[in-house]
Formats: C-alpha cells, sequence, structure tokens
C-alpha cells in the first residue's frame, strides 16, 4: 500500500470538522506504511515529530460516540524541557543544592554532561550574592570547554530571574563538558581581608545548567550519564529495577559502574534505590523522580538460541534513561557475565567523553602521595604555581603519607618556599602557613617585595603530621589601602606562590599508632556485618551505595560492624571497663544546640574543635579553704596530673569525654586485639548509609574519625577520642640504622615511662656497681 | 538458571517481591496502583465512576473494576461494585446488566439494553471472586449472567454456517443490512474460562470464531471501532465510526491477555504506534489504515502500545510508563489491564 496524501489531508479535515476538536490538521496526519512493510526498520517519509498533539479525549465516543473528545486530565509528557545541571568537584553534602563562591576573585569549574542529539542552545546560571557585593563592579565570567562566553553581572538577590548565557552549539560536545566561572566581586564599602569574607555568591546547582529542548529520540550512554548527573544535582537517586533478582550475578560490572559513575558526579553524593516494577506516577508531575535507572533482565527471556550478557541504554515510559544489562545466568559462569559486559564501563566512558579534570588542592589521589625522606616540589603533589590579586587569598593543599608512617620526636619537616610579593604592601599584610589547621608560619609580606624570594626555609615539627591524608596550607591577608573604601578598580597580583616550592618530611621507621584512621581507610563496601545481616543479603541497591561511598570490596579490607544503639551488649570493649551505657546517652540524648550543618569545603584543614559539645564537668574544690587548704588543693591536683600521666584511668576519660559528646553515631575500636575491625553504633532512625557516606567523605579529609572513638555529631562533623595508654606499634625489624628513630618515638610517645625505665636501669647497674666495688674491697 | 527457570521467575514475580519486602507481605505488585485507582475513580458505594461521560457508571466499569478487585483479592471492594451493581443494573428480567447508570438524570438508567462486553467482564469476576474469596455462590451468579449471554448476544453469522457472532447488546444490532459488532466486545480469555467453568459452550466457540475473524480483518487494515456483518461480508456500518479508534485500541490488549501474543492484531497495532515518538500512542486511525488521525500521551494507551512492542519485537523489557490517575478513568483502567496482561502472559516484558 502506498501513502496518498491527498486523500488522507481531506480525511483529517474530515475528522477535524466532524468532531470539533484540534485533532489533526492535514500536514500533521502521520501515513502508515503499508502492513507488509511493518518490518521495515525506518517509517515513511512524513515527519513522526509532526504527530498530532494529545487532545486526550481518552473515553470520547466510546459510549456516546458522536460526542466530542474532552479533556479529563493531563498525562505528564516525559519530553519537556531537560536541565543538564552543573555538577560540582568540590563536596555537596546530601539534600544541599548551593555552592558557595566566596572571596574577592573565586572561580569554580563545573562538570556538565550533555545527552546526544540537538545541542542545548543556552546555559542556566541561578545565582545570588551577598549584600556586600557591589553589581556595579561585580562580575562573573563564563567559559564553556574554555571558551568564554561573556561576562555576567553579580549581585542578584534570592528569587531573581537566572542569567540565561547564549552558547554556540559549536562549543558543546555529547558527554562531558566543563563550566567555569570565574568571578571578580567587589566590596560595597570596605576593602581588605574581612570585607574579602562577607563576599559570596551561591550557584544553585539543581537550577543552573544547560537546557535541553527535548531528548534525542534514542538513547545513549551520553543520555544515560546526563541523567545521573541530573539525579546527582536533584539529590534523588539512581534506581536499580530487579525484577528476576539476578543482580548478584552482574554484581562486579554493577561494583565497577558505580564507582564510576562515583566519580563522574565528583562532590555531589550518589546514592541507589530499588525501584518498583509498576510504580505509580505522582501527581502534578515528576519532581523527585528519578532520572536513571539500571535494569536487569535475563539474557535468556528473550529466546535467544545462546544467550549472552550486553548491556543496551534504553528511554523508560516515564523517562528515565536506562542502562539495561542483559545477563546471562544459563551457563552459571559468574566470571563470564563479568567479561561479557566489560563493554559497559567502555560504553560509560565514551558516553562520558573525557575524564573528568582533578579537583585543585583538596583532592586525594596518588598525585599527592608524599615520599617522606626528600625534598618534593609542591607541583608534583597538586600545587602549581598560583598568583592571587586578593586581599584575602587561601589555597589549601592535600598531601599523604605512607600509612606506617609515625614521627613522635622533635624533628623537623621543612618547607622551602618559593614566592614573592608585591612591593609596597599595606604594613600588617602578611603570609600564613599552616600545617593541619595549625599555623606554623606568619610571613610578614612587607620591605622585600617585588623580587622573588628562593628556598626560604620554613622549619615546623614533624609530629604535627599523620599518616595518610595532611594538609598544608597558605593564606594570605592584605589590608586594602585605604581599608574603608572600596578597592580600587584596577586589582594588582600581590602575591605569587610558585610551585618550585620544596616539602620535606622526615622519614620515619615504619611505625603506627593504635588508631581507627587507618582501619577506616581500609574500609570498603565488602566486609560489613549490619546487625545480624552482611552485606551480601543486602539488597543490590543499598550495596550500590556502599560501593560508591566507600569503594569496592577488597581482600584484607576492614570488617565493620554495624549495630544499633539497644544492641551495645554485642560491642566489645577490650580492656575497658566504662559504662555502655555512657555510649547509649551520646547517641540517644538530644543535643543541647542545634547547629546547622557546616559545609565540608570549609571544614576541610579545621580541625574541629570539641567546645560546642564539650559539656564534661569541672571538679569543684569547695571543700579546701584559705592558704593551706588552696595548697593542699594545688598538691593534690598536681598529684593527679602525675598520676594520671603516670598510670592514666582510661576508662575515666572516656567516661568524661563521652558525657561531652552528643551524637548521631559512634564508630570506635576498642578492642586492641582486633585492629583489623571496627564498630558502628547508629542512633535510633539513623540510615547506615548515611554514615557510610559521612565515614566516606571524612576520610579524605584530616577532620575524620582517629583515635580510638568517634562521634558523629548532629553537626556532621565527627569528635574523635584517643587513648594516651596505646603503644606505637613497630611494623619492621629492628636494626642498627632504625634503632634510633624507635627509641627516639618511644621515648616521645611516654618520656616519663622512658625516664623511669632509665632510672630504674640507673639504679640497677648503680647497685651492681655498687656491690662491684664492695666485692673488691671486701678484705678477706 | 535457564529461560523456563527465569521465565517461572518473572511469572512468579509477585510472590517473590512479597518475600523480599516484608513489610509488604502478600500484597500484590499492583497495589499501590490498584489503591490509585480506587481513590481516583471508585465510589465507596462501590460505584466506579466515568468522569468523562458526565460521572456516569456502567456496566463495563463496574465488571473492570470487579475483575481487578479479583486480581487484587481485594473482597471490601470487590463486594462493594458486586452490591452496587446489583442494587442498580441488575434490574432486567434476565441476568444481565442495564448498560448505563447516570447519576443527575430523572431516571438513572433511562435504557434497560445491555452491553455484552460490561456482562462478559461482570460474569467473569463473579466467576474468577467465586474461586478466589470461596464463594460458591458468586460462580453461580455468573453461570446465569453467561447463560444469558449466550441466549441474547450469540447470533449465527449470517454468512458462515456454524459461526457465531457475538452482538454488542440484545437488541438494536440486527439490521436487515447485516449484525452489527464491535470487534473490542470480544475478550476470548474470559469467553474461553466462563465456557469451560459454567458449561456455556458456545461462549467459546463465539471465542475462537472471533479471534479467527479478528485475524482475517488485521491482515487487510486496522481493526474498526464497528462493522457490520452481512451474507456479503465485512462492511461499514451506518451511524457508527468505523476508524480503529479508542474501542478498537483495547483488541491488542485482550489478544495479549488471551494468550495470543502473535496475534496479527498485536502486529497490526504496533505498525501504527512504532510510527510515533516516545510518549504517544495512536488511538485513532483511519479505517482505511493509511493515517494515524488521533494520538494521546495517556499512559494507559502508551502501556498497551509498548506490550505490544515488546510482544511483536520480542524484546525483553518494555517501556510501559508508571501507573498513573492523572489521566481518565478508561485509560488508566486499560493501564492495570495491560500489567495483569503482561505479567500473566509476558512476563519478559516488565517496564524497564
Amino acid at each position: 500500500m502506498s501513502a496518498r496524501p491527498g486523500r488522507i489531508a481531506l480525511a483529517g479535515l474530515a475528522a477535524l470538522a466532524l468532531c470539533g476538536t484540534a485533532l489533526a490538521q492535514d500536514d500533521q496526519v502521520i501515513v502508515i506504511p503499508s502492513f507488509g512493510a511493518t518490518d521495515a526498520g525506518s517509517p515513511p517519509g512524513q515527519p513522526i515529530l509532526d504527530a498530532p498533539l494529545d487532545p486526550l479525549g481518552q473515553g470520547a465516543g466510546r459510549l456516546e460516540r458522536t460526542r466530542a473528545a474532552q479533556d479529563g486530565g493531563g498525562a505528564t509528557d516525559p519530553r519537556g524541557p531537560i536541565l543538564a545541571p552543573l555538577l560540582s568537584p568540590l563536596p555537596i553534602l546530601p539534600g544541599h543544592k548551593t555552592l558557595r563562591l566566596q572571596g574577592e576573585y573565586p572561580s569554580a569549574e563545573f562538570s556538565l554532561f550533555l545527552p546526544q542529539g540537538q545541542p542545548p542552545g543556552a546555559l542556566i546560571l541561578d545565582h545570588d550574592s551577598g549584600i556586600a557585593v557591589l553589581p556595579e563592579r561585580s562580575v562573573m565570567e563564563v567559559f564553556v570547554n574554555d571558551v568564554s562566553m561573556g561576562e555576567f553581572t553579580l549581585g542578584k538577590a534570592p528569587g531573581d530571574a537566572p542569567d540565561t548565557v547564549g552558547v554556540p552549539a559549536t562549543a558543546w560536545q555529547a558527554g562531558f563538558n566543563t563550566v567555569r566561572l570565574a568571578m571578580k566581586q567587589v566590596h560595597r564599602i570596605y576593602c581588605g581581608p574581612d570585607a574579602a569574607f562577607d563576599l559570596w555568591t551561591d550557584i544553585d546547582l539543581s537550577n543552573s545548567g544547560a537546557l535541553i529542548d527535548a531528548p534525542s529520540q534514542s538513547s545513549g550512554p551520553a543520555d544515560f550519564l546526563a541523567a545521573v548527573a541530573r539525579d546527582a544535582a536533584d539529590g534523588n537517586p539512581v534506581e536499580l529495577r530487579d525484577p528476576a533478582g539476578i543482580s548478584i550475578w552482574a554484581r562486579p560490572v554493577l561494583d565497577a559502574v558505580a564507582l564510576q559513575l562515583g566519580k563522574l558526579v565528583g562532590g555531589h553524593t550518589l546514592s541507589y534505590t530499588d525501584s518498583p516494577v509498576w510504580d505509580v506516577a505522582q501527581l502534578g508531575g515528576a519532581a523527585g523522580a528519578s532520572h536513571a535507572r539500571i535494569t536487569l533482565i535475563p539474557a535468556t527471556v528473550g529466546g535467544a538460541a545462546t544467550p549472552f550478557s550486553q548491556a543496551e541504554f534504553r528511554r523508560a515510559g516515564d523517562g528515565a534513561e536506562v542502562l539495561v544489562l542483559h545477563v546471562d545466568t544459563s551457563q552459571g559462569d559468574l566470571d563470564r557475565v563479568e567479561a561479557d559486559l566489560t563493554g559497559v564501563l567502555e560504553g560509560l566512558m565514551a558516553g562520558a567523553g573525557a575524564t573528568a579534570r582533578r579537583t585543585t588542592g583538596v583532592s586525594i589521589g596518588a598525585e599527592t602521595a608524599l615520599r617522606a625522606g626528600e625534598p618534593v616540589r609542591l607541583d608534583r603533589i597538586g600545587l602549581d604555581t598560583v598568583t592571587t590579586s586578593s586581599h584575602y587569598f587561601s589555597r589549601p593543599q592535600v598531601f599523604t603519607l605512607p600509612r606506617d608512617w609515625l614521627i613522635l620526636t622533635a624533628q623537623k619537616a621543612i618547607l622551602h618556599l618559593d614566592y614573592a610579593y608585591a612591593r609596597n604592601l599595606p604594613e600588617n599584610s602578611q603570609l600564613l602557613i599552616k600545617v593541619n589547621g595549625e599555623t606554623v608560619r606568619l610571613l610578614p609580606l612587607e620591605d622585600e617585595g617585588g623580587k622573588p624570594i628562593e628556598q626560604f626555609p620554613v622549619k615546623f615539627q614533624a609530629d604535627l603530621l599523620k599518616e595518610g591524608p595532611n594538609l598544608l596550607q597558605f593564606e594570605a591577608m592584605i589590608p586594602g589601602s585605604p581599608t574603608d573604601y572600596a578597592c580600587p578598580t584596577e586589582a594588582f597580583p600581590k602575591l605569587e606562590i610558585r610551585g618550585s616550592s620544596t616539602l620535606t618530611v622526615p622519614s620515619s621507621p615504619k611505625m603506627r599508632l593504635p588508631d581507627i584512621r587507618q582501619a577506616v581507610a581500609r574500609l570498603r563496601a565488602g566486609n560489613i556485618q549490619l546487625s545480624q545481616l552482611s552485606v551480601g543479603d543486602m539488597g543490590m541497591a543499598d550495596r550500590l551505595a556502599l560501593v560508591t561511598a566507600l569503594g569496592a570490596p577488597a581482600r584484607g579490607s576492614t570488617r565493620l560492624e554495624v549495630l544499633t544503639s539497644d544492641q551495645l551488649t554485642r560491642l566489645p570493649l577490650g580492656d575497658y571497663t566504662f559504662s555502655r551505657l555512657a555510649l547509649r546517652d551520646v547517641l540517644t540524648i538530644p543535643p543541647r544546640i542545634d547547629l546547622p550543618a557546616t559545609d565540608p569545603g570549609g571544614r576541610i584543614g579545621a580541625l574541629p574543635g570539641d567546645s560546642i559539645f564539650d559539656i564534661g564537668t569541672v571538679e569543684e574544690r569547695d571543700g579546701y579553704n584559705g592558704l593551706f587548704g588552696q595548697a593542699l588543693a594545688n598538691w593534690g591536683a598536681s598529684a593527679n596530673a602525675v598520676r594520671e600521666r603516670l598510670f592514666p584511668d582510661a576508662d575515666r576519660a572516656a567516661t568524661e569525654w563521652l558525657s561531652g559528646q552528643r551524637g548521631r553515631a559512634i564508630l570506635m575500636q576498642l578492642d586492641a586485639t582486633q585492629p583489623n575491625a571496627l564498630w558502628l553504633v547508629l542512633g535510633p532512625d539513623v540510615a547506615f548509609a548515611e554514615v557510610a557516606s559521612m565515614i566516606a567523605s571524612a576520610r579524605r579529609t584530616i577532620a575524620g574519625p582517629n583515635g580510638q572513638m568517634s562521634v558523629l555529631g548532629h553537626d556532621n562533623i565527627w569528635r574523635n577520642w584517643a587513648d594516651t595508654r596505646r603503644m606505637p606499634q613497630l611494623q619492621e625489624q629492628i636494626t642498627i640504622a632504625n634503632f634510633r628513630p624507635i627509641l627516639g618515638n618511644y621515648a616521645s610517645w611516654r618520656p616519663v615511662y622512658f625516664a623511669a625505665i632509665l632510672f630504674g636501669m640507673a639504679l640497677v647497674f648503680a647497685a651492681i656497681a655498687l656491690r662491684l666495688v664492695v666485692l673488691t674491697r671486701r678484705n678477706d | 538458571m535457564h529461560r523456563r527457570q527465569v521465565l517461572a521467575a518473572l511469572g512468579a514475580l509477585p510472590l517473590s517481591l512479597a518475600t523480599r519486602a516484608p513489610a509488604a507481605q502478600e500484597r500484590h505488585p499492583l497495589h499501590p496502583a490498584w489503591e490509585a485507582w480506587k481513590t481516583a475513580y471508585l465510589d465507596p458505594s462501590g460505584r466506579v465512576i466515568d468522569a468523562l461521560q458526565d460521572g456516569a457508571s456502567h456496566s463495563e466499569g463496574q465488571g473492570y473494576g470487579m475483575v481487578l478487585a479479583t486480581a487484587l483479592r481485594d473482597r471490601e471492594a470487590f463486594e462493594a461494585m458486586h452490591g452496587w451493581t446489583r442494587d442498580n443494573l441488575a434490574i432486567r428480567d434476565d441476568a444481565l446488566l442495564a448498560w448505563r447508570w447516570l447519576p443527575d438524570a430523572e431516571t438513572a438508567v433511562p435504557d434497560t439494553n445491555n452491553a455484552s462486553d460490561g456482562d462478559l467482564f461482570y460474569a467473569w469476576a463473579l466467576s474468577r471472586g467465586g474461586r478466589v474469596f470461596a464463594r460458591p455462590e458468586l460462580s453461580e451468579e455468573a453461570g446465569a449472567v453467561a447463560a444469558d449471554l449466550v441466549a441474547s448476544c450469540l447470533v449465527a453469522h449470517p454468512g458462515k454456517d456454524g459461526v457465531q457472532l457475538l452482538l454488542p447488546g440484545a437488541f438494536g444490532f440486527r439490521k436487515d443490512e447485516g449484525i452489527v459488532v464491535n470487534p473490542s466486545y470480544y475478550f476470548p480469555r474470559a469467553m474461553r474460562e466462563l465456557a469451560l467453568n459454567h458449561g456455556v459452550g458456545a461462549l467459546g466457540i463465539a471465542a475462537e470464531d472471533g479471534v479467527e475473524m479478528l485475524a482475517d480483518m488485521a491482515r487487510t487494515g486496522p481493526i474498526p471501532d464497528w462493522i457490520q456483518i452481512s451474507a456479503d461480508g465485512i462492511g461499514a456500518p451506518e451511524g457508527f465510526s468505523s476508524d480503529s479508534g479508542y474501542e478498537a485500541l483495547r483488541v491488542p490488549l485482550w489478544m495479549i491477555w488471551s494468550g495470543d501474543a502473535d496475534h496479527p492484531v498485536v502486529v497490526r497495532a504496533h505498525a501504527a504506534d512504532r510510527l510515533l515518538p516516545a510518549g504517544q500512542s495512536a488511538t485513532v486511525v483511519k479505517a482505511d489504515g493509511s493515517a494515524i488521525t488521533e494520538t494521546s500521551s495517556a499512559p494507559g494507551y502508551a502501556a498497551i502500545a509498548s506490550l505490544a512492542a515488546c510482544a511483536v519485537e520480542k524484546a525483553p523489557g518494555s517501556s510501559m510508563p508508571p501507573f498513573s490517575t492523572d489521566q481518565p478513568y478508561y485509560p488508566a483502567t486499560l493501564q492495570m489491564f495491560t500489567y495483569l496482561a503482561q505479567m500473566e502472559v509476558l512476563p519478559e516484558c516488565f517496564p524497564i
């Protein structure tokens, strides 16, 4: 049967007249090919997109056959505009959707994943600024894939319409794109470091991104990744649909996919949820609905003669982009399934188009590893030469030391700094150098300005450093000149820190302090017991959330046992005897102060203090009056202090510390005989997945769990307690070469013990010597 | 795990899902959708409301709702609908139902003619209900309705000896020019089961005749909403739509649910829907099959189209949308039926 457009047009118009509704225009009728050609791969020439719009007269004429169509409701059209969101490389707490850019010249680079098909025409940027930002002189330059798209004024108020940035189609590419925002923020009134703190602009990540009119007709890896990005930005989970219960066959591939997706979404937390197969759509739109889904189908159900595992990308009826894994379970061969599906990751990466860039300063990776015992250039651990024109400048840089690195002695690490600063900077201009949050040097930026200063030595105590991640931070404060006017129009470079600077950390014998920090670092998704349930028994969605947070299961990973606050009797206390009720109280007594959640970006480098929740008791001394009484009290306190140092009471210390804590979860390792095991006690109504995510993000900072107990506060900050009795453990053989540093570490760990031992030995040797003298002088 | 095992596993999905979710134990996977359906379309009195038809209720809707209640094991809803139907539509001298009840009319049932599809579903629901709820009296009632359906609505084909046709109603469809038939009133599965369980063999024969007739029609064009059958063959009845529209779009669903997913009407329906962009399905196709003149984005119609696509293309996994009450009663109810058909007949076509 051939197409008969003329007749069709007339028929369409006739139908239109008959029904009285705008059902079909003559140029909108879709011609159906002949029945014999129904298997043809392509539709006829009539453009499909010209299909008549939905009249929604679904029941029209069914019972009253001449009745015109009426719209009884609106079905959700999954083809609406799509916003491909900006993904932040910096950590975004779950539930948060904004990123704050603070200071005079802040910048941020975002990932943006585009689906295939027609490139978006515009970039939407929803932002608002603090009241101090002077709109007339504050601008944001927008770069798409390193090409400038122009400048836009800052200073919007909440509720103002977002900026629409026209982007040429050629600037975009399918899959991975970068969007960089470089801001210049000027204070309305003041100029200087304090004024710089008041300058901020929030980017609403859930409402910023590339606007795409409609998805492409077909689905592909780029579409799937774009959907995952939307879920990450919106805080929606990726759905997992496994009606046949075969996910265990695809577990290695799912783990790998989850890890890859987790990396691609940068600082956003990606979670997973089991998806009901026969779902109910929410009325009034798809807000909160997931955009990406992974669906598992047994490869054998298609009736293929030789089934094999494979992957494809499809679009579901609700508009979700779906990674469909056809899993061949017929051979009973897990390895074969894994081998067949290896291409999934390649497909995903092809969809990504490029690897996401490294996050400057705070990301931890192989490149941040610092070899002890030799000078290491800062640009080799990620700190390239940086120049600033700001009055306040902060540049953190993470570096990591080996897990068996330990120095407790007074040895020095040394930073040889190459830097330069402008001439005639205002008085009190200074550069602070901080190590793990502690200022180790203040350099005045005066006098010698205008010329490079090379290899300036900055020594600091090596015992400030720990195994694993450490933080080196440069913080400059340059007063305005004058301070009580807006900064001058022309800014000039004020400070330069060069990547040629070197950091030398002394080498150490292979030793470690018993500490949950190492066990936390070795924590992976596999070796976890949830009450009576193991990870193997968990739903696959929960497992993937864990894999995303903690990494894929690995041999030798830490065993984590998760308990609830009513299961504390199962918690091994080792040689501690303090009451478990102290632990329960931490989790069940509400906090005194409701604190807003802290931005983890601001937390990096700042070791949290305990002051806010520290409600430990102070000993009363009312019983001691008068001069003699005070002296007696002081003597008693001194005696207690000495006793504490000589014979510390860890139970008392732990109980006192716990009494000052309030939190949602406690991570601990109290049984010293099980160094590769951790116990996590959850407070009421606290989800393990959420805490796992907190552990994962915290262990990438210097502020993560350490010591023997760590409480996750209601402000999502970990607070730690360490038992001072825990002795350093040697991880290698004693040799002549390492004897002295090993001895030094032990001596530094407990100098009193060391002195007592030496004193005792001296007494013994003195006694022996005395006896020898007596014997040799005896008058036989 | 072999194909048979996998299909068995997918087919037994309602049970396995309930096992994996202790909180929702023994709940049918369609329970959330069913609750939404009841909230949107079922009055507490047991009246199924078709808002698009001025809030009318009809035997078809009551039968549809009762079949769903048996599938979902919802005795309370079933009995409410049964009671309302018996009180308001079972007013004829025989066991059949008056076809429509109008809420605001002076006379709620101005026309006591029946609709055979409504009676068919009503009888099928009673038959299933008798078994599911262990109420033999329902089974007896089902038998009575089925017997009267045979007596009043099965007629001989004017041109083919031994072939039985299903009239849309007891009165008004036998004309001088021929017999007017609505192809979408044929639901072979219900007809076969009633024939088997209630000794009304003629209904089973009519079902097979219907399946064959529909296959012949589908090979030459789309299934019209209404046809006229005479000794000369099949033609377009005067005063009835002969386009393939909202009536006929049920036919592929009935065929799939009856276990005949390869039936030509399924292929024919897919031929139209595959031309449309995602989210749209054909609701009216020209009588000669040359063009789609109306489409819809209602999830119910999309579900039928997606199931047909899965059946024809033999590609596991379908793009059936989630159930929504943001659509009229008719597509919403068909969407529920489509889910049931998928679970029972094409488990591999679950929504991806």
